[in-house]
């Protein structure tokens, strides 16, 4: 298919600031996780209008329009009716995360025993992608053992 | 008249995809129009309609809840796109699940006109959207047209001849 583009909706959509999408794609999110639950739980604009203790039915179509200015008070009647979370405000936890850099050699000798005692002294040092036989030095090691 | 569905890349995504027509090879589609027609009195309303499109491209897709549904004949999908729900702006288009959404156009309806038959120029973009999404459907049973990409395009023929129009 021929790709049509449109100069006038480009420049339209280039004027829009980030923030401005960010506020509109936040307001459709947010509606699509209410409907999510609403269908999870077998629920209808009526049984969630009864949950939250509202009397206009109209405001349940408004919520799941994709149009609403959610308060912070109807955002957490909303989680509590639901069992969900809208706002994720929690603190985190402390996570331990653990490294292990493990090394590798090929080679029967010690002829790379420089780089070793260097990775020892700085740990931090990055390991090296290429193989141990493309070292000059410890491929001349390896040469002198293999003679021997 | 020639009517082509093209697809709109800069607000179709991984959740949607967009598309609107083009009338007889001209470089504007009927989204291009709708904001020509619109943008002097509607110029934010435009804006959020373009924002709410490019969300359900790539964020929600197109949600039943996020449109103004039975603007249509029973099941054909037609349907109104506006930026709130009590705004007087509206965007016909026709939903093909959450997939795809074809636009056409549109107008404001104002609060004195109570059915759209009364509004010559809703009634019109209306009618042709309905027609529109009659041919879209039988292609569809046809197999002349099908979806693919999981859904999220049409292949197939989608040019239009409007002496198909009844």
């Amino acid at each position: 298919m021929k790709i049509f583009s449109s100069k006038l909706i480009d420049d339209i959509l280039d004027s829009i600031e980030p923030v401005e999408q960010a506020k509109v794609d936040a307001k459709m999110l947010i509606a699509a996780k209410i409907a999510d639950a609403m269908k999870e739980k077998g629920w209808r604009k009526t049984d969630l209008l009864k949950a939250v203790k509202k009397e206009n039915p109209s405001i349940i179509t408004k919520w799941l329009s994709g149009t609403h200015n959610f308060t912070m008070d109807t955002l957490v009647e909303l989680e509590n009716a639901l069992g969900i979370n809208l706002l994720n405000i929690a603190k985190p936890e402390i996570q331990v995360v653990t490294y292990y850099q493990s090394v590798h050699q090929e080679s029967p000798t010690t002829c790379n025993d420089d780089f070793l005692v260097e990775l020892l002294k700085n740990p931090k040092r990055p390991v090296p992608t290429n193989s141990i036989h493309s070292n000059p030095k410890a491929f001349s090691s390896y040469k002198v053992f293999a003679q021997a | 008249m020639r009517y082509k569905l093209v697809k709109l890349h800069s607000l179709s995504g991984n959740k949607a995809s967009i598309y609107s027509i083009v009338q007889n090879d001209e470089d504007e589609s009927f989204l291009d129009k709708f904001i020509k027609e619109n943008e002097d009195s509607f110029k934010g309303e435009i804006k959020d309609i373009l924002m709410r499109l490019r969300a359900i491209g790539n964020k929600t897709g197109a949600r039943v809840d996020f449109f103004k549904t039975f603007e249509g004949r029973p099941g054909d999908g037609v349907c109104a796109l506006y930026d709130e729900p009590d705004s007087k702006l509206r965007l016909y288009c026709i939903r093909y699940g959450a997939q795809i959404v074809v636009l056409g156009n549109g107008g404001p309806k104002f609060k004195s006109i109570r059915k759209l038959q009364e509004d010559k120029k809703l009634k019109d973009e209306n009618s042709f959207v309905v027609w529109l999404s009659k041919e879209i459907t039988d292609r569809i049973k046809l197999r002349e047209i099908t979806y693919i990409n999981d859904h999220l395009d049409f292949s197939g023929n989608l040019e239009f001849e409007d002496d198909e129009r009844s």
